[in-house]
């Protein structure tokens, strides 16, 4: 093995947002000291395990939570550690997520000082009535500045993230917001549709009656209006939730979808090693304990070879690089692909299968019908 | 057996609503006896089944014989006959009553009287069994003793004070309702001398016995060693042995006239040993039988499939093993072209063929697609050739039908009068003719109507339920067969016929059905890749028609932190979800609607 990427989690945020259901929880200031204690300890011992040890960096990712909610000498400290534990070539591109409500130019131009060359603003709408029933905790405004302080920070390959198919929220509100967000000359977009997630407010909120459940048809409308404005804007749709412009795709990101070795250390990261996913405890106080006694095992899961074939299909079908033919023929059978491609919800290209730009939120609707054709699984 | 005298038994079952305790009373009856120690942790004994623990109803009868000794030390053999609850299986419930002389009426202290118990109650009085009134739960706070006290004079004409009140959860008053039981169920008459008669009232099969049969010796007796011939069927056999029936069997030197309990014979299926069949001696027999013997005949008919089409012959050897233990179950084999290789099954009602696919998934792990039931037609043909037809897809083509006639019964619905207006306005809308009515007391109404049996098999019983809250219930016996006009309706999906989800139903129906039955699916039918157009067609003739939009989105996502692995596990689920849709055409259709299109809204 040569190359993997590094995911850093930072579990911390100001306030949880109503649709989170990720591992998150609001500051606390001395267990934000013991955990970034545990992250350098756990970097540390696993830049002396395989794979990672023998092999080189691509990317680096610090993914939260909120991680700009980190000192810039707590980052600086982290990225110390990294140069020191692995090898990595000097353009490795090195991202950090942060929210508008927590971003000052101090910061940004320590993490810009510190290698860090690519900024995720989680932006999710410029419509602060959107912004407010997501529950997040700065205003589209707060998106201006927060872009504005990175450029003069020196930050030149800036990622906002939009949220689309809230109830309530039109198509025509949606295209502001990615009209606004294209104005800010960003060089990369990523795009979600709202997913209610167990256990969060928008879940319970749905329970009481007092949210309806997300429209899937506006969602469908919203995304296909985004991707004729994405191309006009000359974005290329690279990954089902990803546009870039030209030599700006996210090299982090590749690494999921390609199935590349990652490691991840933080609470919850997962970890991909080539064979084996294996992930970390999604309590943070438990993360920490785990890290001290590593000795008490972790999860994980060592893939079959069929469950290896079905990743690569549903992963490769996200992204422009598309499926390799002979794959989909081992997994299924050649009548389901027939029909996929005759009523264009494939199409083939090269020896590869690719799903169209149109049909790409169909896409788990397309890989089942694959998985499912074949009686041998 | 034991040398017990026909004088110091007692025959008897307990007639009760769901829920009103029949079985936590079986369970105290037991203790009290001495049978078993104490229930805890395996409550409701005598509901063998996990289903009829779940459902609350039993659906074949039991018995168990206890020893009991009076206070003054006198012995006694008590047999608790438990019966079946449920219109379905009436002719059952009819056996285990004709195998006692006496019946404890259980009703609940705070929901009163109800439906089903008042038509088993008549069941008895038919054959004359005497009845120990009982009001069960009075250790609710809801208890109301006094006006469920009045219910029960006014439904059987005993004095008040008759009425025992007891709680069977804790036990209260269950010794006395004993006494009650020694005190005035008569004693089984005494045919010691008299020829050799079994009447057959359960059998169930034992796979290294065969066929066992749960009977009351009626009069004579009974030992091993005895060659004995069946009536129905003329089949003799050597009896093997003989017994009681208490927490297992338990074999004995022999039986006599009174006793209740087991005969092993040769017989291997329990299509031999038929609920309600004499049983008599060889080289001493009685020319005629007991009196109330019925063919097991199924009512209603239905096509059972493998969901898997893989699956076909684990189901196969499921039904021949659960007709071993089910002697109404009826079957052949049948093809499908949207559903592949299964069975056409005939059921004797609509709960019965929920009980057979039910048992045959959990019993046998399969998973099943049940289609649209129907009743037998009869079709003369215009060549004069006679069909008996219960599957649509055998229908002839029409032009060479002559007459068509469906079966009728005459329906018995016993009602307070404050529903009569309505059941009569539901009867009509079975196509029912009425008789007359009757009045049993003021409180209590009989409705006679001819009525289709097509009409009553899908949701009758279940309507009337409701619309009498409850009361009224409903019994019903074959009368005949009458000429209707019939016709095959066809459900199309993205215009290609689904031979499973077609029927045959009354002409004036067909609109009303396929509207309905379009309406439903197009509420089942999950939306999918593409648009699904779901028609209702006679005669390739389109009656009726809905869409289901096509599918836009369905893809999660987001994929956090690089958690592939809870990726792979939400497509798996789906996955799993998928292989509960039974691909009919192109489409998936969930198995649900199957029986979905059967229910009212």
């Amino acid at each position: 093995m040569n190359e993997f990427a590094l995911y850093i989690h930072y579990p911390f945020c100001i306030k949880r947002c109503h649709y989170c259901g990720f591992a998150s929880a609001v500051y606390n200031r001395s267990q934000a000291v013991n955990y970034h204690k545990a992250l350098l300890k756990e970097i540390a011992i696993q830049s002396r395990q395989q794979p990672w040890q023998d092999g080189t960096l691509r990317s680096i990712y610090f993914g939260g939570g909120t991680p700009s909610l980190m000192s810039s000498e707590a980052i600086i400290e982290l990225l110390n550690v990294i140069r020191k534990s692995f090898t990595y070539p000097p353009e490795i591109e090195v991202t950090i997520e942060a929210n508008p409500g927590a971003s000052d130019r101090k910061r940004f131009n320590a993490f810009r000082k510190a290698g860090i060359n690519r900024l995720s603003i989680g932006a999710q709408s410029f419509n602060d009535d959107e912004l407010k029933l997501l529950g997040r905790i700065h205003s589209a405004k707060d998106i201006y500045t927060a872009v504005k302080k990175a450029s003069s920070a020196g930050f030149n390959n800036i990622s906002l993230d939009l949220i689309y198919g809230i109830p309530g929220q039109t198509v025509k509100s949606f295209l502001i917001s990615v009209h606004r967000a294209l104005d800010l000359n960003i060089q990369h977009l990523s795009t979600y549709a709202l997913t209610i997630e167990e256990k969060t407010r928008f879940a319970q909120m749905i329970n009481y009656g007092t949210l309806s459940q997300p429209d899937s048809d506006l969602a469908a409308e919203q995304y296909l209006e985004l991707c004729k404005i994405m191309k006009q804007a000359g974005f290329y749709h690279y990954e089902l939730t990803n546009f870039a412009r030209p030599d700006y795709q996210s090299q982090h990101n590749w690494t999921y979808w390609r199935r590349i070795p990652y490691l991840g250390v933080g609470t919850a990261a997962h970890s991909f090693d080539g064979k084996r996913r294996f992930w970390n405890p999604r309590n943070t106080d438990q993360y920490i304990r785990r890290v001290n006694t590593p000795e008490n095992g972790i999860e994980e899961e060592l893939l079959t070879e069929y469950e290896e074939l079905e990743e690569k299909v549903y992963l490769s079908l996200r992204t422009s690089d598309g499926l390799e033919m002979e794959i989909a023929q081992r997994i299924s059978s050649s009548e389901a692909i027939e029909e996929l491609l005759t009523n264009r919800f494939l199409k083939s290209r090269d020896n590869r299968l690719f799903v169209p730009e149109e049909k790409w939120l169909l896409l788990d609707e397309i890989v089942l019908k694959l998985l499912s054709s074949n009686k041998k699984f | 057996m034991s040398g017990v005298k026909p004088e110091q038994i007692r025959n008897f079952c307990i007639i009760a609503h769901i829920d009103h305790g029949k079985s936590t009373l079986a369970d105290r009856l037991l203790e009290l006896t001495g049978l078993v120690e104490s229930t805890e942790g395996r409550p409701q004994l005598l509901d063998d089944m996990d289903l009829e623990r779940e459902r609350g109803i039993t659906i074949k009868a039991h018995a168990v014989t206890m020893d009991y000794q009076r206070p003054d030390g006198n012995k006694y053999v008590l047999n608790l006959i438990d019966t079946p609850g449920h219109v379905d299986f009436n002719y059952e419930v009819s056996r285990s009553l004709a195998a006692c002389e006496g019946a404890v009426l259980l009703v609940d202290a705070s929901q009163g009287v109800e439906a089903q118990t008042i038509a088993n109650v008549y069941l008895a009085l038919e054959y004359d069994l005497t009845i120990v009134p009982v009001i069960n739960k009075m250790d609710l706070e809801s208890a109301r003793p006094d006006e469920v006290r009045l219910q029960i004079v006014d439904l059987i004409g005993c004095e008040p004070e008759e009425v025992l009140e007891i709680s069977a959860k804790d036990g209260t008053g269950v010794p006395e309702l004993i006494e009650a039981v020694v005190d005035t169920v008569p004693a089984p008459l005494t045919l010691l001398d008299d020829p050799l008669q079994l009447l057959i009232f359960d059998s169930i099969f034992d796979n290294y016995r065969g066929a066992i049969a749960y009977i009351r010796v009626v009069s004579g007796i009974l030992k091993p060693g005895m060659n004995v011939f069946f009536h129905s069927t003329g089949g003799k056999y050597l009896v093997d042995e003989v017994g009681l029936l208490k927490l297992d069997r338990f074999a004995a030197k022999q039986l006599v006239s009174g006793e209740v309990g087991y005969i092993i014979t040769g017989s291997k299926n329990v299509g031999e040993t038929r609920v309600g069949d004499t049983i008599g001696d060889v080289a001493n027999p009685l020319p005629e039988p007991l009196s109330g013997y019925r063919e097991p005949k199924p009512m209603v008919y239905s096509g059972l499939f493998p969901a898997d089409t893989d699956d076909y012959e684990s189901l196969k050897d499921a039904m021949a093993k659960l007709k071993l233990n089910d002697a109404s179950l009826q079957y052949e084999p049948e093809t499908s072209g949207a559903l592949g290789f299964g069975f056409r099954s005939g059921f004797l009602g609509l709960l019965h063929l929920e009980i057979v696919q039910e048992r045959l998934e959990r019993e046998y792990d399969l998973n099943l697609v049940c289609t649209v039931p129907n009743v037998k037609y009869r079709i003369t043909m215009l060549s004069g050739e006679v069909l008996y037809i219960d599957n649509p897809a055998h229908l002839p083509p029409q032009p060479n039908i002559d007459t068509v006639e469906e079966p009728i019964v005459n329906a018995q619905i016993v009602t307070p009068p404050d529903f009569i207006g309505p059941i009569m306005q539901l009867s009509t809308e079975r196509r029912g003719i009425y008789d007359n009515t009757e009045y049993l007391d003021p409180r209590r109404a009989v409705l006679h109507y001819k009525m289709p049996l097509a009409e009553i098999i899908y949701d009758f019983y279940d309507r009337l339920k409701s619309l009498s809250r409850g009361y009224a219930s409903l019994d019903y016996e074959h009368s005949g067969w009458e000429i209707t006009t019939m016709v095959k309706l066809d459900i199309l999906l993205n215009g290609e016929v689904i031979d499973a989800l077609s029927v045959l139903v009354h002409a004036d129906k067909a609109y009303a059905w396929g509207r309905r039955v379009v309406d439903k699916l197009s509420k089942i039918i999950p939306r999918q890749m593409f648009e699904v157009a779901i028609q209702a067609a006679i005669h390739s003739h389109i009656i009726a028609r809905a869409t289901v939009r096509a599918m836009r989105k369905n893809v999660l996502a987001k994929c956090y932190g690089g958690d592939v692995t809870r990726k792979r596990k939400l497509l798996e689920k789906q996955k799993e979800g998928k292989k509960r849709m039974k691909m009919l055409g192109h489409v998936e259709v969930p198995q649900e609607a199957f029986l979905a299109i059967l229910k009212s809204d």
